[in-house]
């Protein structure tokens, strides 16, 4: 192993390259700085008025939508939007709910209403469903969503509305920074080596193997223990995971374009070596090249 | 905040099946431990100190020697102390100091501590006698008490692994003035400081390493990861004694013939499993070819730590001298 190698030199280098990229077009804010808005500008998030002069509250991205002025952050705690993608793990079974960790400001409910059983459609909840709802999904479970709604209290409602949503099976969790998963259209996405992705918008990727035969199931493989994964569907999954592991560590976006990218440059290094800092940083260093070719840095 | 929750129960199997096949979920073997990386010097304030970061887990290590008057003759407890300090933010289970519980039983923060003073310890008598202490005295009733802290700064798995390197490597950065003892009249004795203000060093290549191995279903795996560690029924902490090991040198566990009766000093089992005879053994094997594998590595970054350090006191002798 090369000692001269540090992780944290190079992820200072390549965050500070891949800031310096995205600058062009964006303005950087952090907290208390003033922002010379027109008049008829609508304040979004993280933008307060302190004595008529509009002021930034979180470190971030100013972004301009029309009228709407708002402020990405690039940390603190998700916050949760209509429609968006979650995987969350049951941290509480009540009475007619499950709560759900979501790595935000409080927990997300899930109602035994909204909560879809695969194959069954269109029934009425009474009290034997909701018993027998109860044990369905335990604590530590984890369940793949949309966020139904936002109260004004910040309580934030899920839903499964179909099955490709659910209880989630076999694979592998990776959390990332959320502000790395961008929205898209695409947060559920088939590789053809025959591993999927759920991209949680909350930063939670769930990486699994699927079975041809049920591939519209949010299960994955199998509900059964006892039905094992093939060694080599498991070891790409592993990979897959990996993969998605070094694009969070270098700050790069992550989504369907890039982990595949990602995978196919660690093709050349052996499953064991693919922690190492030296192999991280090249297939890092491969995937930003490939960003840049593909304009992804010109918007 | 950062829940423990136990994972869904097809993601362990999921696991469980990955480890039967040699492969984690980061990809290494079920023999293959993290690259430490090891920083010196990293506190201006004190003789010694280092810093192990481990896949995760960080632990800096700081050393204040302290001079001490004694009454009666000093052994080797004397010379040295330990205490270790496990951060809240480390890990949530060391994030109890002061709940309101009801439940009676003692903190795991607390537990954590005193089984690491206890392993530093061991480490420490393991080695007393090959150790010189003629510096550590400085006349009769004056003696050397060094002052280890140990802070863990992050848990990420095989923290006492990390522990144990970052000791080493504090040892080897320690750098102590030398004391000379005058008499004074009525039989006082003075302490001052060497007009040459010269240092000594202790010798760092006597302390030892931890290597833990984690028993998970059939396989023997060594430096889990704080989500493998969940589902760990029982572990095996295997220290061992050795000398530096040089550039060059390849210490393959099999070729040599070696008495593991006089080297390993420390052996522990952890968390409530039981384990059986013939995993003891294998487990041990495995303790002791990572080791003996962590020691080459271990070595190599100190020593190139020390060699920067030098040429940086260098420069500084350099600076001096042209202004003179």
């Amino acid at each position: 192993m090369n000692n001269t190698f540090s992780l944290g030199d190079y992820a200072k280098t390549n965050i500070r390259e891949g800031i310096r990229q995205r600058s062009d077009d964006l303005i950087v804010v952090i907290p208390g700085q003033k922002l010379n808005l027109d008049n008829d500008d609508i304040r979004g998030s993280g933008i307060i008025d302190v004595n008529g002069t509009s002021v930034s509250t979180v470190c971030g991205v100013l972004t301009k939508v029309n009228k709407l002025i708002k402020v990405n952050p690039y940390g603190g705690v998700y916050n949760g939007e209509v429609g968006d993608v979650v995987v969350g793990r049951v941290v509480e079974v009540q009475q007619r709910r499950w709560k759900l960790d979501i790595s935000s400001r409080q927990e997300a409910l899930l109602n035994f209403t909204n909560f879809q059983l695969p194959g069954i459609k269109n029934q009425r909840r009474n009290l034997n469903d909701e018993l027998a709802l109860q044990s369905l999904l335990v604590r530590g479970d984890l369940i793949s969503g949309e966020i139904h709604s936002i109260y004004q209290d910040g309580t934030i409602l899920l839903q499964t509305r179909s099955s490709k949503y659910g209880k989630l099976g076999k694979g592998i969790l990776v959390k990332v920074p959320f502000y790395l998963v961008t929205r898209s259209k695409t947060h559920l996405f088939k590789h053809e080596k025959g591993v999927s992705f759920v991209f949680g918008c909350n930063g939670n990727i769930w990486v699994y193997p699927y079975d041809p035969k049920n591939s519209d199931l949010a299960i994955g493989w199998s509900s059964d223990p006892h039905n094992n994964v093939p060694r080599d569907l498991m070891l790409d999954t592993i990979r897959f995971a990996n993969c998605v592991k070094i694009l969070a560590t270098y700050h790069l976006d992550i989504n369907d374009w890039t982990v595949s990218k990602a995978y196919e440059f660690s093709q050349g290094y052996d499953l064991k070596d693919i922690s190492l800092p030296p192999v991280i940083h090249n297939v890092a260093v491969k995937v930003l090249d490939e960003m840049k070719k593909n304009g992804m840095f010109n918007k | 905040m950062d829940k423990d929750l136990e994972d869904g129960l097809l993601e362990r199997i999921f696991m469980f099946h990955a480890i039967e096949n040699n492969a984690r979920l980061d990809g290494r073997s079920n023999e293959c431990y993290r690259s430490p990386e090891i920083f010196l010097g990293i506190n201006e304030n004190c003789l010694g100190s280092a810093r192990c970061t481990m896949g995760g887990s960080d632990v800096m290590v700081v050393i204040k020697p302290d001079i001490y008057k004694l009454t009666k003759e000093p052994t080797w407890e004397d010379y040295i102390k330990f205490y270790v300090t496990c951060s809240p933010v480390a890990h949530p289970k060391y994030d109890d100091v002061g709940d309101d519980n009801d439940i009676e039983g003692e903190e795991v923060s607390s537990t954590e501590e005193s089984i690491m003073v206890d392993a530093l310890m061991a480490m420490f008598s393991s080695i007393k006698d090959e150790m010189d202490f003629s510096n550590f005295r400085i006349s009769k009733k004056h003696i050397w008490t060094f002052v280890v802290d140990v802070v863990v700064h992050a848990d990420n798995g095989g923290v006492f692994d990390c522990m144990a390197i970052a000791v080493r490597g504090a040892f080897a950065d320690v750098q102590v003035p030398r004391i000379i003892s005058t008499m004074i009249d009525y039989g006082e004795v003075g302490l001052e400081i060497d007009s040459d203000v010269t240092f000594w060093k202790c010798r760092w290549d006597l302390w030892p390493l931890i290597c833990t191995t984690n028993k998970l279903g059939f396989e023997n795996l060594v430096s889990c990861n704080r989500y493998e560690d969940k589902y760990v029924k029982s572990l095996l902490m295997i220290g061992l004694k050795h000398d530096e090991v040089k550039d060059g040198d390849i210490i393959d566990y099999e070729d040599m013939n070696y008495d593991i009766s006089k080297h390993i000093f420390y052996a522990k089992m952890r968390k409530e499993g039981g384990l059986q005879i013939l995993s003891i053994d294998d487990m041990t094997d495995l303790g002791i070819k990572v080791v003996l594998k962590m020691f080459s590595e271990v070595d190599k970054l100190i020593r190139d730590c020390l060699e920067k350090k030098d040429k940086k006191s260098n420069t500084v002798s350099n600076r001096s001298i042209t202004y003179v």
